[in-house]
């Protein structure tokens, strides 16, 4: 299979399993400094911060005696147990990520398929999810009904429990999918070590502060490329809103300089802030988005 | 909904309607096919978040309007839809073929409630109206006015007639019938209901309108008696007693109509609701008239009733036909006559003063006087209304010098009547009249000034006005040099002046005693008034001006602007004599009388169109227009009062442009030598205001010459007094009087002291003369007006002059420049000795202290001179 690196995949054609992901052994072979949270180093290593200087107290028999032979100092090196960790992935179902409707985008006069952010969004969370259940990770992953409750969950046993999901994603439909295999659960999200928070943050607008107790939390912004830019737009149509406040401009007027990109920017900052706030991590992601960008997201910002 | 259609129909055709609504729908289509096409809708719900920074799409939206501007605007929406589709619409609708018609006119003038009460009138209306019939367009108006009306139903017209009710004024019926025509167009029948009477029916030739129409009377009095009864009225009121009377005489002239029987009654005076005197009267068979004297005193009539009417009221003892000419009114006269004398004055040394026993004179002679320093100035507007109201003009002359302060300016009459009469005085027996005749050769009535010369002596100013045509007041006839007075009288530019050759005062070298002197001005007044007054002065001249409408028409239709001022005129005037004859036409001199069940309406006419009129449309739209601008802005007024915030400095930003001092704050008005606008006072302005009440200004105010602007101010400072001097020397008029009304002088620096004494000369004059320039005395009230002082400065060996005048002090000469060492950079002390700044504040605010309390004296003698210096009209 062609690697990522050499040929530029998008998220819209992420499928769980890939290898790129982020189990250990991938880990070993790939520029990557540091795995999962809750990940064991185990690998003999001379590098300093595994190392400590002998205290009063410590077992003899994990003295590096090369290390003394070497440098006359009595080393000590530090191993880490390994466990499995909790892991939430959240997943916003709004209607507003069931966008942009097929019949819409060809109206507007596109022949290319362009998928909705739920798809994409659902792709990257069978990943995730696919990626821990391989490294032993506990995972549920959790629907976010439209009070911002968590009451529908499915927690995936092993990897082949994913890649069935993915297949029947691709069958009958993404979002048809994970709706029907998720069932009421009893979902407490401050037992989770490590969250996923996929959204596009229109239905509620920034980050809720009460999920800000999990100890490791990364927010993955959705959006879709038609959102990302405004070149696409034809000038003699309208783009509006149906909610509350109901804006419509006409597309002249949004392609004009740089004022959609900006916007946008800004919206973007406003939701990583909130997120900054909560203690996570923040990525914005569309369809179009590069599979190495985005693993690179993980190995810097969201897995460190 | 038959009747919407009924009244589309009758305002529009099929056709019409049916081209409005295809052009509806196609502006519909093109509304539909801009919003379908043109407004391709891609859902986008990002959008909702995006802070964008362009304007969203304008889009409709429909939500409750605000009630005001809502309502405005459906009723400038329905002025516009009705007033453009019909932008002529007919005063009256259309005829329709086979209608008549038929104006019906009734007459309510006075002579017609002697034959008719106003319900009966208006029941004979409702029957006038009944009988015509529906078939016939039918309008009505009155003796009231040229206004027409269009029947509803006959008992509205019968109200309308008894709420207007009969009027005062007489009426024409020619004029009344030939406006209210005019304005309807063609007509096919006029109804007249009136009686005989032959104030009403004269001059109106009924005969030319039977070339269109048919004319028909309607007789209110329907007992053949032929309107011919007993009717009392008041035809005149004579006004005998002269001006100034102590009591008020009347002459008034009860009179009777056409049937001259025997009559008695009461006749009573009265004004503003009080009786002043009530007589008998009696008018015996075969008399037409009897004269009845009533008096009353004039106290009784104050001067604020002198806008006011006496009201004469008559009663008969055997009743009365017309009772509405049983009230008279004619205006309040009697009153004082108000003289305005102008001469300089001699402040509070009223015995001093030339003109105070002219003034007593005038005044126990039963006239109001008013004293004024100089002739006022030409702007109409500042003339004080004594000058306008005034019955004669009196000046005592100056020098040739000052004119224009003592010399009268008469305003030339186009009408050659005498505007007001004028009296000039010498001062002095052996004065020279140069003055006088230079003043005299403005009017130009014969005296050139080439006639004055400086050395004219009485002889020869007698002369000079006996040659130009002036005639002789007192002394014998013949004898030039005994005259008391010349009079010369201009009719063609209403000049009538009289030039005495005497001083017009008691002067026991004259012969003319204090005793003498109040008959002899009495009897020249009553010689200058009597003369012209009665005779030419037409609003209080011959009583019965008081106005008498002989055909209210005309005033209706000349004064319609004036509604308020109309409508006054109409309940007051007086009933005209001819009304209240009661006097009748013959039957064969009127139209046909006409009686009920006549064919009036069987006449069938082609159809016509009526005159058209849109200007009662056009202002009713511009009103309509006005009103919902108005509700508009008061509820844009309303969104914006809530942000009062931003409001409030918008309100308060013209005061930052007309921003002006506090008047109450005091200045150093400075007549300074020379240029100078950036000294300023900030230190001795802060001193003042912490010490004394009184806030001082820190930028004094720049005079370069002693002007009227000048001679408005409390004080000046100065140390050029020669720029209060003329040519002479000698101190100008305008200073003069300035200094006499109150002015107080300040010369800040070294005088020399005979300029000084040459500068207030003219002040000296009189027979009790003031002292003249003195030093400064220690007990004078400027070294204890705020500040106990123990001395003043003095520079090289000069001290602190004053000069009083008129018993308080006038000028202060100061030795050294005070300003100088008082400004903000103070000069250098160049006297002996060392002056603490203290010192110079204390002696500032004493001075100060002295120059504006003026009015500390409470003793009531000097009380008109204190109210002139204060400038309180008297």
């Amino acid at each position: 299979m062609e690697s990522h690196l050499s040929r530029k995949y998008t998220l819209a054609e992420l499928e769980p399993g890939w290898p790129e992901d982020l189990s250990t052994a991938r880990v070993k072979s790939s520029p990557r400094m540091h795995g999962s949270m809750m990940m064991s180093l185990r690998r003999v290593s001379r590098s300093p911060e595994n190392s400590r200087l002998y205290a009063h107290g410590d077992p003899v028999h994990l003295i590096d005696w090369k290390a003394y032979a070497r440098t006359d100092e009595l080393i000590i090196r530090e191993h880490r147990d390994e466990a499995a960790a909790r892991v939430g992935i959240v997943l916003d179902l709004s209607d507003t990520l069931h966008w942009p409707r097929p019949d819409a985008v060809r109206e507007n006069g596109m022949s290319e398929r362009i998928p909705q952010k739920i798809e994409t969004a659902i792709r990257v969370a069978l990943y995730l999810a696919h990626a821990h259940v391989t490294m032993g990770d506990m995972v549920s992953i959790g629907i976010l009904d439209p009070g911002g409750e968590v009451t529908k969950a499915w927690s995936p046993r092993s990897p082949a429990d994913v890649l069935g999901m993915y297949q029947m994603c691709l069958k009958s439909g993404f979002a048809d999918a994970i709706q029907s295999l998720t069932m009421v659960t009893s979902w407490i999200p401050k037992k989770f070590d490590t969250t996923w928070w996929l959204s596009d943050f229109l239905a509620r607008e920034i980050f809720p502060a009460d999920w800000s107790e999990t100890r490791k939390l990364a927010v993955i912004h959705v959006f879709s490329w038609l959102e990302s830019s405004s070149e696409w737009m034809d000038g003699g149509t309208s783009y509006r809103d149906d909610s509350r406040g109901r804006k419509i401009y006409l597309g002249d007027q949004l392609r004009v300089g740089d004022q959609w990109r900006e916007a946008m920017s800004t919206w973007r900052e406003k939701v990583r802030k909130s997120a900054r706030g909560s203690g996570g991590v923040y990525m914005a992601i569309d369809d179009r988005t590069n599979v190495g960008d985005f693993f690179h997201w993980l190995i810097t910002e969201a897995a460190s | 909904m038959d009747a919407i259609f009924s009244a589309l129909r009758s305002t529009y055709t099929w056709s019409g309607l049916s081209i409005a609504a295809l052009g509806l729908a196609l502006v519909g289509i093109v509304v539909w096919w801009i919003i379908r096409k043109r407004l391709r809708e891609f859902l986008m719900p990002i959008v909702r978040v995006l802070d964008l920074p362009v304007s969203r799409l304008p889009r409709i939206v429909i939500r409750r309007p605000p009630l005001i501007p809502f309502l405005a605007f459906l009723a400038a929406a329905t002025a516009l839809i009705i007033w453009t589709t019909r932008p002529s619409l007919k005063v009256f609708s259309d005829f329709e073929p086979g209608m008549s018609q038929i104006h019906v006119y009734v007459d309510m003038s006075p002579s017609v409630s002697a034959h008719i009460s106003l319900n009966d009138l208006g029941a004979k209306l409702v029957a006038v109206l009944g009988q015509i019939g529906p078939k016939a367009r039918v309008t009505f108006g009155t003796s009231h006015g040229d206004d027409v009306y269009e029947l509803t139903t006959p008992a509205a017209a019968a109200d309308l007639i008894v709420g207007l009710g009969f009027h005062r004024g007489g009426s024409k019926i020619g004029s009344g019938v030939r406006a209210q025509v005019a304005k309807i167009g063609d007509i096919d029948q006029v109804f007249i209901i009136s009686d005989r009477d032959q104030h009403s029916w004269g001059g109106f030739q009924w005969q030319y309108l039977l070339v269109d129409a048919d004319v028909r009377h309607v007789d209110v009095d329907d007992t053949g008696s032929h309107g011919i009864k007993s009717n009392v009225f008041i035809q005149d009121a004579h006004y005998l007693s002269p001006s100034g009377s102590l009591t008020m005489d009347w002459d008034v002239e009860v009179a009777e109509g056409v049937l001259a029987t025997a009559a008695s009654g009461t006749l009573n005076a009265s004004i503003a609701g009080e009786s002043l005197a009530t007589a008998n009267w009696e008018i015996p068979a075969g008399r037409r008239s009897a004269t009845v004297s009533l008096s009353w005193p004039s106290t009784k009539i104050p001067e604020e009733f002198s806008k006011e009417a006496i009201e004469w009221t008559v009663e008969v003892a055997n009743g009365d036909a017309l009772v509405m000419d049983n009230r008279f009114r004619t205006p309040v006269v009697g009153h004082r006559d108000r003289v305005v004398v102008v001469g300089e004055p001699a402040g509070e040394l009223r015995l001093e003063d030339f003109l105070m026993p002219l003034e007593t004179a005038l005044s126990v002679s039963g006239h109001e006087v008013s004293r004024f320093d100089r002739w006022p100035s030409q702007v109409p507007s500042q003339v004080p209304e004594q000058f306008k109201t005034a019955r004669f003009w009196v000046a005592s002359t100056g020098d040739e010098k000052t004119l224009d302060y003592w010399c009268p300016t008469i305003a030339k009459s186009e009408a050659g009547r005498v505007v007001v009469p004028v009296w000039l005085t010498p001062r002095l027996v052996t004065e020279s009249f140069a003055a006088m005749c230079q003043c005299v050769a403005r009017y130009g009535v014969g005296v050139s000034k080439n006639m004055c010369d400086g050395s004219l002596t009485r002889e020869g100013w007698i002369a000079t006005l006996a040659g130009v045509g002036a005639k002789q007041i007192g002394g014998d006839v013949g004898m030039n040099n005994g005259a008391v007075a010349m009079k010369l009288i201009d009719r063609g530019q209403g000049i009538d002046l009289t030039l005495f050759t005497v001083p017009l005062r008691p002067d026991a070298k004259l012969g003319l005693t204090w005793g003498e002197f109040p008959i002899l001005v009495k009897q020249l007044a009553s010689f200058t008034l009597g003369q012209f007054s009665r005779a030419d002065d037409d609003a209080r001249g011959a009583v019965g001006d008081w106005p008498r409408l002989s055909d209210i028409s005309q005033v209706a239709a000349g004064e319609r602007g004036a509604d308020s001022n109309r409508s006054q005129v109409l309940r007051e005037t007086n009933v005209p004599v001819g009304e209240s004859m009661l006097a009748v036409v013959p039957t064969s001199d009127l139209p046909p009388s006409w009686s009920s069940g006549g064919t009036a309406t069987r006449e069938h006419m082609p159809s016509k169109r009526d005159s058209e009129d849109p200007w009662p449309w056009v202002r009713g739209l511009a009103v309509v227009i006005l009103l919902a601008l108005v509700a508009e802005i008061l509820w844009l007024w309303r969104r914006w009062f809530r942000r009062v915030a931003k409001v409030l400095p918008v309100l308060l930003l013209p005061a930052f442009f007309d921003a002006a001092p506090s008047p109450a704050q005091a200045r150093i008005d400075w007549m300074a030598p020379r240029d100078t606008s950036n000294v300023m006072f900030q230190s001795l302005a802060r001193e003042v205001s912490s010490r004394t009440s009184l806030e001082l200004s820190a930028k004094p105010d720049f005079f370069g010459n002693f002007d009227d602007a000048a001679a408005e101010r409390p004080w000046i400072w100065t140390s050029a007094a020669a720029k209060l001097a003329g040519s002479d020397g000698q101190i100008s008029m305008t200073a003069r009087l300035w200094l006499k009304r109150g002015g107080l002088l300040i010369l800040d620096g070294t005088q020399s002291d005979d300029a000084l004494d040459k500068l207030f000369e003219p002040l000296m004059r009189g027979t009790v003369k003031p002292s003249g320039w003195m030093a400064m005395p220690p007990d004078h009230e400027f070294m204890r007006s705020f500040y106990l002082l123990n001395s003043l400065p003095t520079c090289r060996g000069k001290s602190w002059r004053i000069f009083s005048f008129d018993g308080r002090v006038t000028a202060i000469a100061v030795p050294y420049s005070l300003l100088s060492s008082l400004q903000d950079q103070p000069a250098k002390w160049s006297c002996e000795g060392q002056v603490a700044y203290e010192q110079q504040v204390r002696i500032f605010i004493n001075l100060m202290m002295t120059a504006f309390t003026t009015d500390y004296k409470r003793d009531q003698i000097h009380l008109p001179e204190i109210l002139k210096r204060l400038r309180v009209p008297q």
